[in-house]
């Protein structure tokens, strides 16, 4: 069964199956936003984010047979983009320090935008993959080694007061 | 519960986690108390703002193309350790050539470079080991970018498909001014028609051209991939079955390049072309803007004029004769709402094709009678189609080209 594929991506997989770039690349397209988006805000570094995205989409076209239709190919890519993004994360030098973000207040949105980039590593990581992005307790807990549910759980709860603070003030 | 615990519990709450017997006591609970009501409002009030963030991100442009040079440069390598593993022995002959053409081309150094090519083959053992070792050293280093000029320059040949085979010739055709001896047809040469004569070209890996009465071709570039000609005037109807379905035809001001398939493109005495597509769909390149026409889609192109608004080759005339309206006569609102209300549902690629053209108000109207017959993909806003995005038209009229194409198929 297929779930959510337009026709159109359907066609563009199964070319891209067949080994035809130019479909996939337009796969790559259509899904440019959605993947660079979520490396961007999961690393809060656009250098990162852009490296990112292409190794998420070279790894796809490695990979592209093995994809089988289970979930709908943006969230199958973006997947393999948060897998990245996590261990590039994880690999930072001991003294990477994420640079210091002004809080931007133009509007609503940047503002909050900016305080969740802002986020420690892992309580920034849970909020947008559970709050924005809508994984489950249970689907981040796969991403991390080293957090159970009940951490996880309860770092989400703090950010969650945490921002609500923020906005409300 | 007290409050400190509803207002743990409200995380699992808004989550939709909690069990019946806690929703409901949270539910009685938030009822009475203003407090916590107050924390729930606050909760849901992040939530709405989260939400509102999705896709605020701009990514930087070049992604893509760093992603399709990234793709080419992974599949030569591959390319170069396939043809290494399982062709030893024409490696072996390369290197072997390789290193002949360097002593022919250097005289003087001739000597040195003999008994350094015997020494890496291991055949020479009587000069001391220390030059032997950097020479042979230099030679394993120096080969393997040799040699991927040399397999790039012979992948790049064996690409050139010139020159082209004429299949059948039905009376008198004329090759660059001289009669047909040879049968074939090379690059930058010119194909002429009769009154009473045609030709059928076949390319090879790529299919056919039939040259009809009256035309000039001349085949510009033969070589796989990028088979290119430019039709003076006549008319000719390509086949293409490539896998690399890049075959152009150059007019006067456009392009027409076929995306695998067959269509028909002919010029009149005027300048004034029709590009037919039958199968396949066709991308139409002027003044580096493309257009895509679609299968069983026909458009126009004035001599000297973008290409006109597509519409179906079973079209009825009344519509045809009100897209002419439409792109020459200034024709405006009052031929889209013609447009409009004749089109029928296979007509819906011309709509879309109105869309950039035409003002806000109609732009509403012809989204609306598209999405009466195919709703825009999950991607695709109506926002997007209203400000004439047209990566996001695009995306919509794939989608409509899949799903017409799929009705043509069931019947």
């Amino acid at each position: 069964m297929t779930v959510d594929n337009t026709n159109y991506v359907e066609y563009l997989i199964e070319h891209s199956k067949e080994g035809r770039k130019r479909s996939f690349i337009d796969l790559c397209e259509i899904n440019l936003r959605n993947v660079y988006t979520i490396a961007y805000r999961l690393l809060s570094n656009e250098d990162e984010a852009q490296k990112v995205t292409l190794h998420t989409f070279v790894k796809s076209w490695e990979k592209i047979k093995e994809y089988n239709s289970k979930i709908p190919f943006s969230i199958w890519m973006k997947n393999t983009a948060i897998e990245y993004s996590i261990i590039v994360l994880n690999n930072r030098d001991a003294d990477y320090t994420e640079r210091k973000r002004p809080i931007k207040s133009s509007s609503e949105q940047e503002f909050l935008e900016s305080h969740i980039l802002s986020l420690p590593k892992d309580d920034r990581i849970i909020i947008i993959l559970h709050d924005i992005e809508g994984y489950s307790y249970k689907e981040i807990y796969n991403f991390f080694e080293n957090l159970e549910i009940d951490e996880i759980k309860s770092k989400l709860i703090n950010t969650r007061e945490y921002l609500i603070n923020k906005i409300s003030v | 519960m007290n409050c400190e615990e509803i207002k743990i519990g409200l995380h699992d709450f808004v989550d939709e986690l909690s069990d019946d017997i806690m929703k409901h006591e949270i539910e009685v609970h938030l009822r009475t108390c203003d407090k916590c009501f107050n924390e729930y409002k606050k909760l849901k009030n992040l939530f709405d703002k989260l939400k509102d963030l999705t896709h605020t991100v701009e990514p930087p442009s070049g992604i893509i193309q760093a992603l399709s040079s990234k793709l080419l440069e992974n599949s030569i390598k591959d390319d170069l350790k396939e043809k290494i593993a399982s062709d030893p022995g024409k490696i072996k002959e390369e290197q072997i050539n390789l290193e002949k053409s360097i002593l022919e081309s250097s005289g003087a150094m001739r000597k040195s470079i003999l008994s350094m090519t015997l020494m890496a083959t291991g055949v020479s053992k009587s000069l001391p080991i220390r030059s032997r070792l950097n020479w042979s050293k230099i030679i394993l280093i120096l080969l393997p970018f040799v040699l991927l000029g040399v397999a790039y320059i012979v992948y790049d040949l064996q690409k050139n498909n010139s020159p082209w085979k004429i299949e059948t010739a039905v009376g008198r055709i004329l090759i660059d001014g001289k009669e047909n001896i040879t049968g074939t047809i090379s690059e930058n040469e010119s194909l002429l028609s009769s009154d009473n004569s045609k030709a059928e070209i076949l390319i090879p890996h790529v299919g056919s051209i039939e040259v009809n009465q009256n035309s000039i071709i001349i085949l510009k570039k033969a070589k796989d991939g990028d088979n290119r000609i430019t039709l003076e005037k006549g008319s000719v109807k390509i086949k293409n079955v490539s896998k690399e379905p890049d075959f152009a035809i150059d007019l006067k001001n456009s392009s027409i390049i076929d995306r695998g398939g067959e269509l028909t493109v002919s010029v009149d005495e005027y300048g004034n072309a029709k590009v037919s597509a039958k199968i396949g769909f066709t991308e139409i390149n002027n003044n580096s803007e493309n257009y895509f026409l679609s299968e069983k889609y026909v458009c126009d192109i004035m001599n000297g004029e973008k290409p006109g608004t597509p519409y179906r080759s079973d079209a009825p005339d009344t519509l045809i004769k009100e897209i002419k309206n439409f792109d020459y006569n200034n024709g405006g609102d009052n031929s889209i709402d013609n447009i409009i209300s004749t089109a029928r549902k296979s007509d819906m690629l011309t709509l879309l094709a109105i869309i950039p053209r035409a003002s806000q108000t109609k732009r509403k109207i012809l989204f609306q009678a598209i999405t009466n017959h195919f709703p825009p993909p999950a991607n695709v806003t109506r926002m997007d189609i209203l400000n004439a995005n047209k990566k996001m038209l695009h995306l919509w009229w794939e989608e409509i080209r899949e799903q017409l194409k799929s009705i043509s198929d069931r019947k």
